[in-house]
């Protein structure tokens, strides 16, 4: 997506003397995207994120090349099952905390297979419905 | 004695692996993914290898051990694997511009002159790859490609390995080569390998050792540059800029067969086309338009044809509305009514780059024409590849291949991105 950005206001009538200070356009993925060859975007379903901002149908921007540490908002792999948690290790204990009061955390335990996925660097949410 | 170092690096079962990024469930379960139309196995994860599925077999044939294991089977979904080898092969060259992208799903790497221990870097690369992409890769390390090859194949058959397998500075060399078969050499088919079995060659140790004479009898002059390479002398270089293509063909096998002349002509206007696009983007010309039909081949009951045909271009062209006519012109001359037709394709070859083709002094220059195939493939890059196409190829889907489980398009469409609660 590109939007031409001015420095200036645009006003009628004889072409604007700003056109000439355009500074090229705004690139969002640029803007978003930190490592294009480690980022996927990936598509929220449920409400247990919430607390965070991330809703129903919001496009998340997972970059895998970054390191998950705790307090990050991660795409997790829990025993092959893949959601969106807040990613909490105290100590020697990781817990997979949601962000809404009606959702349960997991405790991650030693005999769970946990892989973190990636993590969530940009939540894209739809203000206006056509 | 040379001091050169490669590396190859080939993803582990990486159609398979692909699909396992977005569908984690799959680790550790017996997956495959089939060819074009959904014809044969041409990937498989260690778990399908184990219960005996082999490569490239025809899937009817193994329907059953299919569904008694519930192997996963997906149909092969080339938007997305080419989208993933483009990240793979991206963070391999953020370590090195060293690179030769051999295949979808393999890269050489010159390692010569870098300091350190080789074998901590490989295992860098590794883990950087499988962090970024998701998907899994086995390096192996050697003097020459030849050899570098062969240590990809420890490092994936030995799992004791981690990964990546070294040959240099292997004492005991000989004794590694001569527990491996010399069709897993590269550049040595089954044909040869047959060839060589019969002269008493079974090992990359024996064939290793055998004279240059001998060598020379029974194989091609590169059959020799590939023995030279396995007692470490390199001869193949990188070659980071791949040579102009000679040929281009598009062909596909029907999702049923065809009988009707309009269907098939339908199809190959599709190929047509579609060769056409691709040598366009290359700046090539085609001089020669080959067009090639036949019937099934292991079909018992009904009678085997197959025919061939081409012309020659007195001018060059890449301008698809004359290909495509002339493609259609040639399906009509070979094809016979009262067959079932199962494929087709079309072959361009002879090329010149643009604007070094022969001079014809009785055409027009349409310069028009050229500006219309530019407009054409802008249209069809930013709107999907079939917005515009020539009426010849008006879809009835007749011909179009099966694709019953196909993955959606996870990484290059925004409506088919992966959902995650």
């Amino acid at each position: 997506m590109k939007l031409t950005f001015y420095n200036e206001g645009v006003e009628c009538g004889f072409p604007s003397p700003a056109r000439d200070y355009t500074e090229g356009s705004i690139d969002l993925n640029k803007k978003l995207i930190l490592n294009p060859n480690a980022t996927f975007i990936v598509k929220a379903r449920g409400k247990s994120m919430t607390g965070v901002g991330i809703y129903p149908g919001d496009l998340i921007i997972v970059d895998r090349s970054i390191k998950p540490t705790n307090g990050t908002i991660v795409v997790a792999v829990l025993d092959g099952e893949l959601s969106i948690k807040i990613l909490q290790i105290k100590k020697n204990e990781v817990t997979l905390l949601s962000a809404n009061n009606d959702y349960s955390s997991a405790h991650v335990s030693e005999e769970m297979d946990l892989i973190i996925w990636g993590v969530c660097i940009h939540s894209i949410h739809k203000l206006y419905k056509k | 004695m040379t001091n050169e170092v490669f590396a190859l690096i080939d993803c582990n079962a990486f159609y398979v692996s692909c699909e396992r990024v977005f569908n984690p469930k799959l680790n550790n379960k017996p997956v495959v993914a089939l060819s074009n139309n959904d014809g044969c196995i041409i990937a498989r994860s260690k778990e399908a290898k184990a219960l005996g599925i082999k490569m490239g077999v025809p899937l009817f044939k193994v329907k059953d051990i299919i569904r008694r294991e519930k192997v996963h089977v997906f149909s092969s979904n080339y938007t997305l694997y080419g989208d993933m080898s483009r990240r793979v092969m991206n963070t391999i060259a953020e370590f090195t511009n060293d690179i030769e992208v051999y295949s979808i799903d393999e890269a050489f790497i010159g390692l010569t002159g870098i300091p350190g221990d080789l074998l901590k870097y490989a295992h860098k690369i590794r883990k950087v790859i499988l962090q970024y992409t998701g998907i899994p890769v086995s390096i192996g390390i050697a003097n020459t490609k030849t050899l570098a090859k062969t240590a990809n194949h420890l490092a994936k058959d030995d799992e004791s390995f981690n990964g990546v397998c070294s040959l240099l500075n292997l004492k005991n060399i000989d004794a590694v080569l001569s527990c491996i078969e010399v069709g897993e050499v590269w550049g040595i088919g089954r044909q040869l390998s047959k060839k060589l079995n019969m002269h008493g060659i079974y090992n990359i140790k024996q064939l290793k050792d055998a004279e240059d004479s001998r060598i020379r009898k029974l194989m091609s002059i590169n059959g020799l540059k590939t023995v030279f390479e396995l007692r470490g002398t390199s001869c193949l270089p990188l070659e980071e800029v791949r040579t102009t293509r000679k040929s281009c063909c598009t062909s596909r096998s029907f999702g049923q067969s065809l009988k009707e002349l309009a269907d098939i002509q339908q199809a190959v206007s599709i190929f047509a086309r579609r060769a056409v696009e691709r040598i366009r983007k290359e700046q090539l010309l085609t001089s020669s338009v080959t067009v090639f039909l036949r019937t099934n081949p292991f079909d018992k009951k009904n009678k085997y044809y197959f025919n061939t045909t081409s012309i020659h271009l007195s001018k060059p062209s890449n301008d698809t509305i004359e290909v495509v006519k002339v493609a259609s012109n040639l399906t009509r001359k070979i094809f016979k009514t009262g067959y079932a037709y199962q494929k087709a394709g079309v072959l361009l070859s002879g090329f010149y780059p643009e604007g070094e083709e022969p001079v014809d002094l009785f055409s027009k220059n349409s310069t028009i024409r050229d500006e219309l195939m530019v407009a054409i493939d802008k249209i069809n890059l930013r709107h999907g590849g079939n917005t515009i196409k020539i009426a010849s190829e008006q879809l009835s889907g007749v011909w179009a291949q099966k694709k019953e489980n196909c993955s959606p398009n996870y990484t290059t469409n925004i409506d088919a991105v992966l959902n995650v609660d």
